[in-house]
């Protein structure tokens, strides 16, 4: 009788404060409103679930060889799939990803966390059962159009979902609390990874090599997950604070600002911009360095083809662990500290790794790139704990959803700088394994442009702040 | 138990109180199972990809 009486409560409609009814459906913002008394550690596993999926997009790679022979089945046939046509499908992707992000942030503000993860849910598995049927009747368009575009929704409605949420819920450690969602799209690709190999050798058989049904399956699989992270997610409660936290006390600190900036308004400020080139510098010296691991460890110190893929299995952890680690450490030593150490800890290591590399040196030569991608994760994870030093929470979604297009720079701009200047190299007569020297002294270059970056950003000024009647209609 | 119709989370307050009340102790106990399982579900998936992840990098060594 009492659980009955529960769902009568939760399922009636309320009166908003200008006495207007509203009926809130089960995806609004008004029906996730936790109870005073709620404990917050339930918050980051919603996180986490939707950050574990969509982290999938950068194990894409695992399908690749295997769609160059749906036709062929055990190798390659003359109409199969060429890898520089299956290439497009990540691009497009991540392009959709920051583009969503963009412009869709605005919106999830509005509409609150479970509905944007929910059109996450059904966009990112959406897209893979699109693309189940791509691989079925052999239609590139449609893996374009299904991983590409709907899973490019999807990936950008995911990932700035749950970070405002997170924010909210930790207002006295923002940075662990996104560190620890951040982290799920780190450990993301670890998953999905082996997950879709196995699949892949389940389903496959003399006649098929189990794409198709490993993509659906893999739909499946996210949209349950993602799914739950949605039911168990919620939003504080207006009148609810963490025990023993002092909001005044917090807004004192020089670099956290007392008020809220309007997202269009923060387009407007130096800070943006500043924060905008320091991610994006950040993520330039690791994104070009994680893409080319393997065949960069194999040149540069000569090792194995499979020592060098444990090296990246090795980076990757240090990736997801630098997520949480840095982000964490960022609420104790502050934002602008936190991008300080990773960028002059960063220009030694990258000025480093050639003397190291021809020394011979493997253990240090590992040691130096792994901690370079923790930090290269833990820019990820720190972002949105600056943004909300500097612009307030009440935007902060919208803000980092427009700041993520700074990842579309650096996914361009890192990859392009490493292997032209390789080749270059290599063209001009330079041995396979000095051709990355100039490459690590230009990588030390840009960090150190993004160090003087960082050490620019200010406090927000009082004018970019929103009024208090900005603060009622918003 | 009365109810302030200005307040739009009245209705959920009041329910949580309700539910905490009635419940009480066995309340406690299922919020923690809760918290346990809601982590598990998130935290074995990664532990999988983890372990995976270090059982290849062997190779390294």
């Amino acid at each position: 009788m009492c659980a009955a009486r529960i769902r009568v409560n939760r399922g009636q409609s309320k009166l908003n404060g200008t006495g207007k009814t509203l009926m809130a459906g089960i995806l609004d913002k008004e029906r996730i409103v936790a109870p005073k008394n709620f404990n917050r550690w339930l918050i980051p596993p919603a996180a986490l679930a939707i950050h574990l999926s969509i982290g999938q997009v950068y194990a894409f790679s695992v399908f690749n060889e295997p769609l160059t022979r749906i036709i062929g089945v055990t190798e390659s046939a003359p109409q199969d799939w060429e890898l520089t046509t299956l290439g497009w499908i990540f691009s497009i992707a991540i392009a959709v990803l920051g583009v969503t992000a963009a412009f869709g942030g605005r919106w999830l503000e509005r509409v609150g966390p479970r509905k944007g993860m929910v059109i996450a849910a059904i966009a990112w598995a959406g897209g893979f059962l699109v693309s189940a049927l791509g691989v079925w009747v052999h239609s590139i368009w449609l893996l374009y159009l299904g991983y590409g575009v709907f899973g490019g929704i999807g990936l950008g409605f995911a990932y700035i979902s749950p970070v405002k949420t997170l924010i909210r819920w930790f207002p006295d450690r923002p940075g662990m609390a996104t560190g620890m969602a951040i982290m799920g799209f780190g450990g993301g690709a670890m998953i999905g990874s082996p997950l879709a190999v196995n699949l892949m050798d389940f389903y496959s058989g003399p006649d098929s090599a189990g794409v198709a049904a490993t993509f659906a399956t893999m739909g499946v699989l996210y949209f349950i997950l993602m799914i739950f992270g949605a039911a168990i997610v919620r939003v504080p409660h207006p009148e609810w604070q963490p025990a023993g936290y002092q909001p005044e006390q917090a807004s004192t600190k020089k670099m956290q600002t007392s008020g809220h900036v309007h997202v269009d308004q923060a387009l407007k400020t130096p800070q943006f911009w500043l924060v905008w080139a320091v991610l994006c510098l950040n993520v330039t010296a690791g994104i070009g360095v994680l893409g080319q691991a393997s065949v960069m460890s194999q040149e540069m110190v000569g090792i194995s083809a499979e020592a060098a893929a444990g090296f990246v299995g090795l980076m990757s952890i240090a990736n997801m662990l630098g997520r949480f680690l840095w982000s964490s450490l960022s609420d104790y030593i502050g934002r602008k500290a936190t991008y300080s150490t990773f960028f002059v800890l960063g220009i030694v290591l990258y000025a480093a790794v050639p003397s190291i590399a021809s020394a011979g040196v493997i253990w240090l030569f590992v040691l130096s790139y792994l901690v370079i991608l923790t930090m290269y994760g833990g820019g990820f994870a720190t972002v949105p704990a600056y943004l909300r030093d500097l612009f307030g929470t009440a935007h902060v979604g919208a803000i980092h959803g427009r700041l993520l297009t700074a990842w579309s720079v650096a996914g361009v701009l890192g990859p392009v700088i490493i292997n032209y200047l390789r080749d270059f190299q290599i063209s001009q007569g330079v041995a396979p394994a000095d051709a990355y020297s100039l490459t690590m002294y230009i990588m030390a270059g840009l960090l150190a442009v993004g160090l003087l970056c960082n050490l620019a950003i200010r406090g927000m000024q009082e004018r970019h702040l929103m009024d208090e009647r900005q603060l009622v209609t918003e | 138990m009365a109810r302030n119709t200005d307040d739009p989370y009245a209705g959920q307050d009041a329910v949580d109180r309700e539910a905490s009340t009635l419940a009480g102790e066995e309340h406690v106990t299922s919020a923690q199972g809760r918290l346990v399982v809601l982590w598990a579900v998130v935290l074995i998936p990664l532990a999988y990809g983890v372990f995976n992840t270090i059982e290849k990098s062997l190779a390294l060594f």
